[in-house]
């Protein structure tokens, strides 16, 4: 089980951010992501492996009219 | 990635990262003239010249724009290397002895004096030295080609056409920011701003960027606002049947891609505002209209942006792109706005569903979900004042009115299904899983708009602002911040629809810092008169306590006024609640505290709706508290005081009401 902000999901071997992302649809650019409280770069997001038991913070800014 | 070495420092880079940036991560300075890094490598001054060694072959090449794709060794002041750019740096010194950035160039690489005279020397210390980044941040930047090389040879210089002011540029002053040598100046300053420079430094910072980081974040250049149509659909935010639900299957049909690939033709700067560097606003040319006065003609339509695809598509059902684009164009040329037209009529359609109104109301006009041709109709109906159409114009307030007491409908599911808050009709977010938002909504001043506080991700998604004050604060914060723009007269998109790269390592990233510094800059820039971002919301605070004064002059602005609609809060029918039942059952257990495994779907939206109708109450508290007021939403006359407004006739009007 790993945490991405309030909600729980399966972990998979080889799951990476983004993997984990699209699975509760958090598909909004200007996010500030982070793993167990370390900030993980944008570019990085589809390549970051995430582990059992992390917790994922995605922090959503604001945009729109 | 690939591994490479630089003056023999190994670093592995990504494929297509150029030697000079690759550099400057190590460290590792290469002298550059005409590269500067919000624009594309150009490659024209040779300043940049270095020593490559690839497959056994050792070539000198311009480092700026030579992208790394194989393992390589790059040298940046080997002997070859260094007489080459020396070359070039005398050239560069002759011909333009005094500018100081050539100046510089020469002392850092040892280039005493230049060893000939040049036939082309100008000894001004602004000099052009033709590198080409006004021109080319002119194009890629602005999106205009207002200057360019004009002349061959001795005779290439930067100019306008003909050698005439042109007067489409817009004076943004992104070419003079950009020129290494103060040989473009802005000077003439069209509103006089006392401190130009210092708008033109913030200014340039947005456009940097917008020329940098657009395309990997909102995508405002090509596509806009529609951006969030998908976005809004993955949230469950995107209202569709009269914001019954916040996602469709067919909202694909909609979304940004179609608009950007099947009907955009234009990617120009709009002309929203001269020289803006987000152009933001997209258009449709050559759009043959299918019904109404100008049906078969070709038109421009300007838009859509998401407002209106979700007003005039999913929120009544219709989800064909075409009839997005023509109620677009319509409502535009008949001057009806796209969002209270959109909601109104996903009111109208919601009780025509529901027998509240029939065909003998509607004139024979059949008004279901999805019926777009019924939709231009009352469009057109409405334009011209008659039938059904002139009573969806009278907007919502005045609709369930007419349909409670003329044609007997029950009031309660009206006034729960009827979108508008103060008369106002709902822009286009579901808010049931948003409490802030729902305050964002009504808690205002001008109804229900989301131009004072759009709150939904920092509660629902980031669950950031949990307890009740956390979110009055919010609501303090947002709406105050907001209604400045209003104020100025500035547009606010680029505040949060562009963020710096760094914003994240900021302590407040969802007020995006940077960008409100940025907007104090422009207003001490214009005005002369200090400003930080707490002198900002005292000014917005004075305007907002006017305007509820006025509105409780006019007879609104009280705790009632502030009352949502409960469509907006939660699910009015069965079938709403059962279409998210996990999600309420959920909750039902575990912020209610009841087990929902035996009650009915009725007995289960029952006390949902109980529950989430306190938990606005408890807001209002607490939002009217943060904004000294009364517990009916009134101003208290210590904040008239402490905001310096406490004249006579606006204490008059706030001394009816108790506990002021
Ligand atoms: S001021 Fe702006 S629009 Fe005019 S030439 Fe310079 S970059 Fe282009
Ligand atoms: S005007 Fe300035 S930016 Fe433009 S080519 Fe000349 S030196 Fe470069
Ligand atoms: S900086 Fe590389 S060619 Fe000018």
């Amino acid at each position: 089980m790993i945490q991405i902000n309030e909600e729980k999901i399966e972990w998979r071997d080889g799951m990476t951010v983004r993997d984990a992302m699209n699975e509760v649809k958090y598909s909004f650019p200007l996010v500030i992501v982070s793993v167990n409280g370390k900030v993980i770069e944008q570019k990085h997001l589809d390549k970051h492996i995430i582990n059992d038991n992390d917790k994922i913070k995605v922090f959503h800014l604001i945009s729109g009219g | 990635m690939i591994e490479i070495t630089i003056n023999k420092r190994k670093i592995s880079v990504e494929e297509g990262t150029t030697i000079l940036a690759a550099a400057e991560s190590l460290g590792i300075k290469i002298p550059a003239l005409c590269n500067h890094n919000i624009l594309k490598p150009y490659g024209a001054c040779r300043m940049c010249v270095v020593e490559v060694h690839a497959n056994g072959e050792k070539e000198i090449t311009t480092s700026c724009n030579y992208e790394i794709h194989e393992p390589i060794a790059v040298f940046t002041d080997s002997e070859e290397a260094l007489n080459t750019r020396r070359g070039v740096i005398e050239m560069h010194l002759a011909r333009w002895p005094n500018v100081p950035a050539i100046k510089a160039l020469a002392k850092a690489n040892g280039v005493d004096k230049p060893r000939y005279e040049h036939p082309l020397k100008n000894e001004s210390k602004n000099a052009c030295v033709l590198c080409g980044r006004c021109v080319r941040v002119c194009s890629e930047g602005i999106w205009e080609d207002i200057i360019t090389f004009a002349g061959r040879g001795a005779e290439r210089k930067v100019s306008m056409p003909f050698d005439k002011f042109y007067e489409r540029c817009a004076g943004c002053g992104a070419c003079a920011w950009v020129c290494p040598t103060g040989a473009i100046q802005v000077t003439n300053e069209a509103n006089h701003p006392v401190r130009p420079k210092m708008i033109r430094n913030w200014g340039m910072k947005v456009t940097s960027q917008m020329i940098t980081l657009d395309d990997q974040q909102c995508r405002m250049r090509k596509i806009g606002t529609g951006n969030l149509v998908e976005i809004m659909d993955d949230y469950d935010l995107l209202p569709t049947l009269n914001y019954q639900y916040g996602s469709h299957e067919n909202a694909k049909k909609i979304n940004s891609w179609v608009w950007q690939n099947e009907y955009f033709t234009q990617g120009l700067p709009d002309g929203c505002w001269y020289g803006c560097s987000m152009s933001c606003a997209h258009a449709i040319e050559k759009f043959e209209l299918k019904t109404g006065p100008y049906k078969g003609r070709k038109v421009l339509v300007d838009g859509p942006e998401y407002e209106t695809i979700a007003a005039c598509g999913s929120n009544i059902g219709n989800f064909d792109p075409h009839y997005v684009a023509e109620l677009n164009f319509y409502c535009d040329t008949y001057g009806i706005d796209t969002i209270s037209f959109g909601t109104a009529l996903a009111f109208a359609m919601e009780c025509y569903e529901n027998g509240v109104i029939t065909k003998e109301h509607t004139g024979g006009l059949e008004l279901t979900f999805g019926n777009k041709e019924a939709a231009c109709e009352v469009l057109h109906q409405m334009s011209r004042g008659e039938g059904f159409g002139m009573i969806l114009g009278k907007g919502i307030r005045n609709m369930k009115k007419l349909f409670i007491e003329e044609y007997g409908a029950d009031l309660d599911f009206v006034e729960d299904i009827g979108m508008e808050n103060k008369g106002l009709e709902f822009s286009e977010y579901v808010t049931k899983e948003s409490l802030a938002q729902q305050g964002g909504y009504c808690m205002t001043n001008k109804g229900a708009q989301h131009d004072e506080a759009w709150l939904i991700f920092m509660d629902q998604v980031n669950n950031q602002i949990p307890t009740f004050e956390n979110k009055a604060d919010a609501l303090h914060y947002f709406p105050m911040f907001r209604t400045w723009f209003g104020l100025v007269g500035l547009c606010k998109l680029p505040w949060n629809d562009i963020s710096p790269a760094d914003n994240a390592q900021t302590d407040e990233p969802h007020k995006i810092p940077e960008h409100v510094e940025g907007y104090c800059k422009y207003f001490t820039g214009m005005t002369g008169i200090e400003l930080d971002s707490d002198k900002l919301i005292r000014m917005s605070e004075k305007v907002y306590n006017f305007q509820r004064v006025f509105n409780l002059r006019l007879g609104y602005g009280t705790r009632e006024h502030d009352r949502v609609p409960y469509r907006a809060m939660g699910p009015v029918t069965n079938t709403e609640y059962e279409s998210r039942q996990e999600r309420y059952d959920k909750q039902l257990k575990e912020k209610v505290g009841i087990d929902p495994e035996s009650m009915s779907t009725d007995e289960k939206r029952l006390k949902l709706r109980e529950y989430r109708e306190d938990q606005y109450r408890q807001l209002q508290d607490a939002v009217y508290k943060r904004r000294g007021w009364t517990s009916d939403g009134v101003p208290k006359l210590e904040t008239l005081k402490k905001l310096g407004i406490d004249f006579p006739e606006v204490v008059e009007v706030v001394k009816r009401y108790p506990d002021v």
